[in-house]
């Protein structure tokens, strides 16, 4: 463990890893930044970038992007009173608040010390959590692979508001994953008579247009810039920076309530930012909603730690619990690197490369973010019409240049407009990009499982608490659940 | 409105699900188990969700059990947040903007990336979404470069050049 912890450190600290990191958070920066574009869209759009890259650099590359995102919301949070993605709306409240009475800078130094440090929280549950998740999935066979996949899908679908649409979502996703070649017996399925279907959906094409093209329209249907900024000064950093240690309980709090939400499937960051300041009300007296810095420090350290979390069912289980961990299962697949027992034992190095990027991207991102955070905050003000029609162009130039295939392009167009109504419609996209994604793994070891044990592979210990968990899951809304008054 | 869109979109949803379910009945036994398995239950919902905005009395109790949540964010926060993220009105242009989009796969189509993209930009943010002439050609100008040096170049991808040059 620690010989792979030592090469993934080793790859991390190559020059060429760095300057990806470098990249990512720069552009992972200027996405949290702009109120529209998020991690999933950032991740769709830069993962045909990394085809060419080696799977070290690429995931340099795009963890540090993923990790730059919500730092670069938080900035936007604080400076414009727009977050910047849906995981620092509890951020504005007080931060912004705090940029009106002309102490922007200390607000944006708290969110970028309780960022960091929250991340560091995170990814060192992460390591810490390696050894007992390599035991359990080496006791994994294709039942529990099966059952987890399941389990995954459908808290998803459960937790993430009406069930039944959730799981229609579900579904949506396992069937479209189902074109192409059967697996197992090599059926061709569904390719309509064209050569093109018999590999099935590109997968980076569909995650381009359920992310990135749904949004961009999305984006230029409402239309405008944001707002204007009169941000004169930014004001003193060290007190932000003092606050977060002077608060360091409430940090450890929200922190943790980040990594419980990350690896919770289906709950997502961007509910996660209200809980973590929601406990900070409940639990703290203050003056909240006029500018306390404990209003931005309690979202801020929810929203780094989460992601250490996120990468825990992702990279142990293959179960990717948010939009942006299935499309980075995707970039995992596509630089074969294979979840589960390959990335917890002969590919542990590329674990261990994978939590030191993230750390390092999360510093990176708060340092840049915060000597550069006026000249960031600017960027949320582009205007959406030239922004948007940009987005498009690019993602299809990135859905053409994953394959070279003109079939990908229809691809992404064709689930450019599903997004557009799932997401108008209130469906769970997330939902049907992991049925995409998880399709194959959970049709191979349906059939591994009713090969090698029969309908018997149900009564296995682990396969049962699993069975159980997804039960439960679905039960518990119904049985438990309040009825939805506001949404969050 | 919004109930009817709900009802055509989960007839959709509903039309696609029964060209997997039926279309697996003439696959070998293995094959078809999946798509069976999947299908039938996703097949249920749709008709719930159909009949629930159908007739949306006799459905409530349906509607009230599946919108129930386990996780409860404080109320006054939950509109808070909600505020905040409504900076931007809707205004339902949605399809018209992806008929631009579909405009621009065609033209990809027809005439390749290099001269679809270009076309596209200047054609979108000049005539629909009134930039000036200028910033339109210098945003089509960039994004060309993008494609020619990012993925030509660059990256090695030889962007499809249209049927009608190639």
């Amino acid at each position: 463990m620690l010989e792979a912890a030592l090469q993934g450190l080793v790859m991390a600290l190559r020059p060429e890893t760095l300057l990806y990191v470098a990249f990512g958070v720069f552009l992972g920066l200027i996405f949290g930044v702009i109120p529209g574009l998020n991690g999933p869209i950032a991740l769709a759009l830069f993962t045909p970038l990394t085809y060419r890259m080696d799977p070290a650099s690429a995931m340099a590359f795009l963890l540090a992007t993923y990790g730059a995102v919500s730092y670069g919301g938080s900035i936007s949070a604080i400076l414009i009173g727009v977050p910047g993605t849906g995981e620092n709306v509890a951020t504005c409240f007080d931060g912004y608040e705090m940029t009106k009475k002309g102490e922007a800078g200390r607000a944006l130094a708290a969110s970028a010390t309780a960022s960091g440090l929250g991340a560091i929280l995170g990814v060192v549950v992460l390591i810490a959590l390696l050894p007992v998740l390599r035991g359990l999935v080496l006791a994994f066979g294709p039942p529990e692979v099966l059952m987890i996949c399941l389990w995954g899908l459908t808290a998803l679908a459960a937790l993430g508001g009406s069930i039944q649409r959730g799981l229609i979502s579900g579904g949506i996703g396992l069937l479209l994953a189902t074109v192409g070649f059967e697996p197992v017996t090599g059926t061709l399925r569904y390719a309509l008579g064209t050569l093109y279907l018999y590999d099935g959906i590109n997968l980076t094409a569909a995650l381009i247009g359920l992310f990135a093209v749904t949004e961009s329209i999305s984006l230029m249907s409402k239309g405008g810039s944001i707002t204007k900024s009169d941000i004169s000064t930014i004001g003193s950093v060290a007190q932000g920076i003092k606050d977060v240690f002077i608060h360091w309980f409430l940090f450890v709090r929200c922190s943790i309530i980040g990594l419980i939400v990350g690896i919770m499937p289906g709950v997502g960051g961007a509910v996660g930012n209200i809980i973590a300041y929601s406990h900070a009300l409940q639990t703290t007296k203050g003056n909240y909603g006029t500018g306390d810095i404990r209003g931005v420090i309690a979202p801020e350290s929810s929203v780094n730690s989460k992601e250490g979390g996120d990468l825990i069912p992702t990279i142990a289980f293959g179960v990717p619990g948010a939009a942006s961990m299935a499309i980075l299962l995707n970039a995992f697949y596509l630089h074969g690197l294979n979840p589960g027992k390959e990335l917890l034992t002969t590919k542990l190095n590329y674990t261990f490369l994978m939590a030191f990027t993230l750390l390092a991207g999360n510093i990176l991102s708060s340092l840049i973010g915060l000597s550069f955070a006026r000249l960031f905050s600017k960027i949320a003000l582009v205007r959406t019409s030239i922004l948007a029609p940009t987005i498009l162009v690019f993602a299809f130039l990135g859905s053409y240049g994953v394959s070279g295939r003109i079939g990908d392009v229809a691809v992404t167009f064709l689930c450019g407009l599903l997004g557009l109504w799932l997401k108008k419609y209130d469906y769970v996209r997330a939902a049907v990009v992991i049925g995409l994604v998880l399709g194959e793994i959970i049709e191979r070891s349906y059939h591994l499982s009713i090969q090698t044990f029969g309908w018997g592979f149900l009564s296995r210990p682990l396969t049962l608490v699993m069975l159980g968990f997804t039960v439960v899951t679905i039960l518990i809304p119904i049985l438990f659940g309040k009825e939805k008054e506001a949404e969050a | 409105m919004k109930v009817k869109g709900n009802i055509v979109f989960a007839l959709v949803l509903l039309g696609i699900t029964l060209f997997f379910v039926l279309g697996s009945l003439s696959y070998d036994p293995l094959a078809r188990q999946l798509p069976l398995l999947v299908g039938i239950p996703v097949v249920v919902f749709l008709v719930l969700q159909i009949l629930t905005q159908l007739f949306p009395k006799s459905f409530a109790w349906l509607e009230r059990m599946d919108s129930r949540q386990v996780i409860q964010v404080d109320q006054s926060l939950a509109a808070q947040a909600k505020a905040v993220r409504a900076v931007r009105e809707e205004k339902g242009r949605e399809l018209e903007y992806y008929a631009w989009t579909g405009a621009f796969l065609l033209a990809i189509y027809l005439v390749g990336f290099l001269t679809a993209v270009p076309l596209f930009l200047v054609g979108l943010l000049y005539l629909r979404l009134k930039e000036k002439l200028w910033v339109s050609l210098v945003v089509a100008a960039v994004m060309w470069v993008v494609g020619y040096i990012g993925f030509i170049k660059l990256m090695e991808v030889p962007l499809f050049k249209g049927i009608l040059w190639d």
